[in-house]
């Protein structure tokens, strides 16, 4: 690989380690903010789903939104640290190497399991939310966008390209002990 | 059964050495030091075509099949 270009891969790497690392700061304060200053849960929860609470939210629901919120956030942070370890490979220049294709890997797999959660999230929200509804109108919604199947299948893009690299790297080392 | 490397008595017996024979096959001595040494999983066709050239002599001559 010519000089520059890796010069500049190291340099825009730099540059999202950064960027990611912002990330990874502003998006728990945000989602703080959010349930701090974005009104009562059946608010916005009304106006996520068809049918949404009737009734003020119980602990127990309470409990259960607030703790699959946090933890996709939980996902959504390792997939990010994944992602700045990836970033900080690259930027000392380690392309094609063990650990950078092992971080591929592994971030193919956050962002499958982040994109399970939503979509499981959804539902397990929507059923906690109308848990204390007068029977009739409890519900349980379930939701499949296009958006997450697209997440879906880059995810599964990504998690196969790691997995091949990582295969790549083996067959690499393999041939360095043919003289 | 495992395949040992003959190379060092091929190359005593043609009294070359092995800095030479590297520089002339084109691998690194560090190479045929490994190669030498049996610590290698395989040898490539056109590394073994080489050495029997320079050394004048056959893959047997520097290959040879040994029982555990």
């Amino acid at each position: 690989m010519p000089r520059q270009n890796l010069e500049r891969i190291r340099r825009t790497s730099r540059f999202l380690v950064w960027v990611v690392s912002a990330v990874m700061i502003l998006l728990p304060i945000g989602i703080l903010l959010a349930f701090l200053w974005g009104g009562e849960p059946e608010q916005w929860l009304n106006g996520a789903f068809v049918s949404g609470p009737t009734q003020t939210l119980g602990a127990v629901a309470l409990a259960v939104i607030y703790g699959v919120v946090a933890l996709q956030l939980a996902v959504a942070l390792g997939g990010l640290a994944t992602l700045r370890a990836l970033f900080q490979s690259f930027a000392h220049g380690e392309i094609f190497g063990v650990v950078s294709s092992r971080l591929i890997l592994r971030l193919g797999q956050w962002l499958i399991a982040l994109t399970i959660l939503r979509i499981c999230s959804y539902s397990v929200i929507s059923l906690a939310a109308t848990w204390s509804n007068p029977e009739g109108q409890r519900s349980l919604s379930i939701a499949f966008s296009s958006a997450d199947m697209l997440s879906l299948l880059a995810a599964s893009l990504l998690f196969v390209i790691g997995w091949v690299m990582c295969e790549a790297r083996m067959v690499v080392e393999e041939n360095r002990e043919f003289v | 059964m495992k395949v040992v490397v003959r190379l060092d008595v091929m190359l005593a017996l043609r009294k070359m050495k092995s800095k030479d024979l590297a520089a002339r096959i084109g691998i690194t001595e560090q190479n045929l030091s490994l190669l030498k040494s049996g610590k290698v999983k395989g040898i490539r066709f056109a590394t073994l075509a080489a050495i029997c050239e320079v050394l004048d002599c056959q893959p047997g001559d520097l290959l040879e099949v040994v029982v555990d």
